[in-house]
């Protein structure tokens, strides 16, 4: 099978094992059997417990690591194509979980134009570059500012702006809000949602926050190095015990109307958005009043 | 240029040596487009050594004294002399360091080395690897500070004493802070490396900058002031000889 171009991701049965030395299990599978697709526009939350293997898969996305078996294209290329290697690189754009160990450059400025400048990229073109991702995160102010005396959240942002100056097709996000404050988290969230309505740029959200995750087109959970759950967030978030089987939260909103259907009430599943939960409450107790003193 | 200022303003002497200095580190200041109390509000927290210096300096060396009654018979002439020589010398270092640091970056900076060690590439010297490597190496000073700070309190809460017993152990209380740190700091730098490889980052084959380094006019301007400040001091101090 040939990958096509309309998948900015696609894996063909990858599986990674960190080899002998590796790992609390030497030689165990890290990933075991990956088959998925992501299609280009697509906003993807990456979930699971710890261990099970996310960034180990964001890592083979990058080609900062190469599967054992099975194959990883990136936007039609095959990752261990060893030409295109920063091609695959430009197009999967990653970002870390801490912003202290992914800025390089002494200035904001400097920093963004890191990564254009291992492209080769002419100085003019840099500038443009840079000047451009810094206003789309909304850091123009702070280009000559020194990275360290930024908030954790506009370090990220800084990150981000890295990134995007190599204009990729896709980013790719390992945890890179589990450091911030709530504030900070939103601010994050709105910009990536911004840049991929607007701009078309896939999202790979790698995170523990499944408020975060059901705000995204798409949800996949992985379990083990294995896929577990893979739908739109209503669908996976209304499978409530498997989730918590596998040391899962789930959303708040679609805890609680779970939790009502499991009593017995009449609700629609795979509630998420808390104005749509409110109505599906009004609307339940219009319709049954002599339930209300048993709640 | 920095290094050859530094070198004279030890060789100076004369007070007119100082008041050609003082007026170079204005222009050169002035010409920075910062204005000059910017680069005087760096030195400030230095006042308090330079005015220490003074002081000491003013009694320790032996010369004329002042006067023959009381304190004033302790400090000689040769004594304020040297200091005010001494404190002058040190505030326009701080200033010169300060103009520097200002108006360069630590990457524009090594940048600048790398390219005047160019030479050495010929002896297979990786020197844009090396300019890099202490370019990230200051930016981390920061980073590495604060992480130093949060291990120190967080032993400290914990009942480590840092100020009490002999220096051995005082030595030895050390550890519990600097072993952290050194496993920190090697974490990062394995994690730094992975995003650097994640960026596109392959060495400096392919990479280009987006400053380019460029001799302009006021760079000539300056290295021939600088130059011609040389050739005068030289002569004043040596001629004097
Ligand atoms: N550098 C490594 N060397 C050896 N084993 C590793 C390494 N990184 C992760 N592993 C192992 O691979 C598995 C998946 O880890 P990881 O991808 O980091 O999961 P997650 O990001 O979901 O927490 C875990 O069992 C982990 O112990
Ligand atoms: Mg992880």
């Amino acid at each position: 099978m040939v990958a096509t171009k309309k998948h900015i991701v696609e894996t063909q049965g990858v599986e990674f094992s960190y080899g002998a030395c590796g790992g609390p299990v030497p030689g165990a599978k890290a990933l075991d059997g990956i088959s998925l697709r992501i299609e280009k526009g697509e906003f993807v939350a990456l979930v699971g417990g710890n261990g099970s293997g996310k960034t180990t898969f964001a890592r083979l996305l990058n080609a900062l690591l190469l599967p054992t078996s099975g194959t990883v294209y990136i936007d039609g290329i095959d990752t261990k194509d060893k030409e295109r290697l920063w091609e695959v690189r430009r197009v999967a754009g990653m970002v870390f979980q801490n912003p202290d160990s992914q800025i390089i450059g002494t200035t904001v400025e400097e920093d963004v134009a890191f990564g254009p400048e291992n492209l080769g990229l002419e100085p003019e073109e840099t500038r443009r570059r840079v000047r451009e991702a810094l206003r789309r995160v909304g850091m123009e102010r702070h280009a000559d500012s020194p990275p360290h005396l930024l908030s954790g959240g506009r370090k990220q942002l800084v990150s981000i702006a890295g990134i995007i100056a190599m204009e990729p097709g896709c980013l790719i996000l390992d945890e890179a809000t589990a450091l911030l404050d709530p504030t900070a988290r939103e601010e994050i969230m709105e910009l990536l949602r911004r840049l991929n309505r607007e701009e078309g740029i896939t999202v790979l959200h790698i995170t523990h926050d499944m408020e975060e995750a059901a705000l995204a087109d798409r949800v996949i959970v992985m379990h083990a190095g294995r896929v577990a759950l893979d739908g739109k967030p209503s669908e996976v978030f209304s499978r409530a015990s498997l989730l918590r089987e596998m040391g899962l939260d789930i959303p708040q909103v679609a805890e609680l109307s779970e939790r009502l259907r499991g009593e017995g009430f009449d609700l629609p599943s795979g509630l998420l958005d808390t104005d749509a939960a409110v109505a599906a409450l009004e609307r339940m107790l219009a319709g049954s009043r002599h339930a209300v003193h048993t709640t | 240029m920095a290094t050859v200022f530094m070198t004279l303003v030890f060789l100076a002497d004369s007070y007119l040596s100082f008041l050609l200095l003082l007026f170079f580190t204005f222009v050169v200041a002035g010409r920075a487009g910062r204005p000059f109390g910017h680069s005087l509000r760096g030195i400030r927290p230095i006042l308090f050594i330079a005015l220490f210096t003074l002081a000491v300096n003013s009694f320790a060396v032996k010369g004329t004294p002042l006067s023959e009654y009381g304190i004033l018979c302790h400090i000689t002439r040769e004594g304020i002399e040297q200091s005010v020589r001494m404190v002058i010398r040190l505030l326009l270092l701080l200033t010169g360091a300060s103009i520097l640091t200002s108006t360069t970056t630590p990457l524009a900076l090594m940048d600048g080395l790398a390219a005047l060690m160019r030479p050495l590439r010929r002896l297979r010297v990786p020197v844009h690897e090396l300019a890099m490597m202490m370019a990230i190496g200051l930016r981390f000073i920061p980073v590495l500070l604060e992480e130093g700070g949060r291990i120190f309190k967080a032993q400290v809460s914990r009942g480590a004493g840092f100020t009490s017993g002999n220096p051995l152990q005082r030595a030895r209380s050390c550890i519990p802070v600097l072993v952290p740190l050194f496993a920190g700091a090697f974490r990062r730098a394995d994690d730094l490396s992975t995003a650097m490889e994640a960026r596109c980052f392959r060495g400096s084959a392919g990479r280009t900058r987006m400053k380019t380094l460029e001799f302009s006019r006021a760079d000539v301007i300056c290295v021939t002031a600088m130059l011609a400040l040389s050739a005068v001091l030289f002569c004043m101090e040596f001629v004097k000889m």
